[in-house]
């Protein structure tokens, strides 16, 4: 066990903040950020914006999501496969 | 078939046991070919590929019709793949890789799911294999060039905290309207911003970040794919993720 970890400074809690999205943090890696976020209201804005980070990402470029239901293929477009996927039947 | 198993174990007298062991295996092996003539080369179908597979009338019978896959399916999966890449060529691309694919791996659609659902996890394993590609294309092996870029971005995340660890400046906090634009043309101009500022990430910390974030990897994935350990691929989405708060606040809070 690492005593550092009871008593963060901000570099170290913002590493844990970015770790926490990744992976599962150990149970002495939360209590220390619990201890230091609760003091700290400058990490709390970060934990905020990490997380708002990833929903606009997640929201406006993510390879997940909703599908586009309003789109067609173009004419072209499906000429092209078909006759790609007839030549490979 | 007896004389030719005596005559294998007579050549083999005075070798260790696994050898005669062999030998025996070997001789009941030729034995049995010999005593049935019904056993011949294992035969030809079992080496078929596919999509040789395929092209049986039977499978064709049993629904393989890629044709009328793309009538029904073609739309909604082209929407799919756009609402992901933003790019019509590329998504027309993944629908006819899609198809593709479905027809060679329709032995394994078992009529669990409709024809849409399996259609569909084929895209998205398409799309997987595209943001895999992208990353290993765009970033592995590490530029040359790029080393500067990412001592570059080490000093920027250094310089975030002062010498005790403490934040300087703090973050601001983010008004959440600007997170979510009320209108079109504002959504579209957050989307510029966002992938702007993920463009100017060092290009091992950027792939490290859209793994995360775009293609929703845990770390033991990413550090896998970039071939580097998870510490490592932790302290590369730390400092992506330092730069490319300072960049948003910039670029789109700081004003809104």
């Amino acid at each position: 066990m690492n005593i550092k970890l009871l008593n963060l400074n901000c570099r170290a809690a913002t590493r844990l903040l970015s770790e926490s999205l990744d992976r599962d943090l150990t149970r002495i890696e939360r209590i220390g950020l619990r201890l230091h976020l609760i003091v700290c209201g400058a990490c709390r804005a970060y934990r905020r914006q990490l997380a708002a980070m990833r929903r606009m990402i997640r929201r406006h470029l993510a390879t997940g999501g909703d599908a586009d239901s309003e789109a067609r293929l173009s004419a072209e477009a499906r000429e092209r496969i078909l006759k790609t996927i007839e030549g490979r039947a | 078939v007896g004389t030719v198993l005596r005559r294998v174990q007579r050549s083999c007298a005075g070798v260790e046991w696994s050898r005669i062991t062999e030998a025996t295996i070997q001789a009941e092996h030729l034995a049995a070919i010999a005593g049935s003539m019904d056993i011949a080369m294992p035969s030809a179908h079992e080496h078929g590929s596919p999509a040789e597979d395929f092209a049986t009338p039977a499978r064709i019978a049993s629904g393989v019709s890629p044709s009328a896959w793309l009538n029904e399916h073609g739309d909604y999966l082209y929407g799919y793949a756009l609402s992901r890449v933003r790019d019509a060529h590329e998504a027309e691309d993944l629908v006819q890789e899609t198809l593709l694919a479905a027809m060679q791996g329709f032995a394994s659609f078992e009529g669990r799911s409709s024809v849409r659902t399996w259609l569909t996890a084929v895209l998205r394993h398409k799309l997987q294999d595209r943001v895999r590609r992208l990353a290993r294309g765009r970033h592995l092996p590490l530029p040359e060039d790029d080393h500067e870029a990412e001592a570059g971005i080490e000093r920027f995340a250094d310089a975030r905290f002062d010498s005790a660890g403490k934040w300087k400046p703090a973050p601001i906090a983010w008004s959440p309207r600007a997170e979510e634009p009320a209108d079109e043309a504002m959504t579209e101009e957050l989307r510029r911003v966002l992938l702007d500022c993920l463009e100017r990430l060092p290009t091992r910390s950027g792939a490290a970040l859209d793994l995360a974030e775009r293609a929703g990897m845990s770390l033991s994935q990413i550090s896998n794919l970039l071939q580097i350990t998870a510490t490592n691929a932790g302290v590369l989405l730390h400092r992506a993720r330092l730069a490319l708060r300072e960049c948003l606040e910039e670029k789109w809070f700081r004003e809104r």
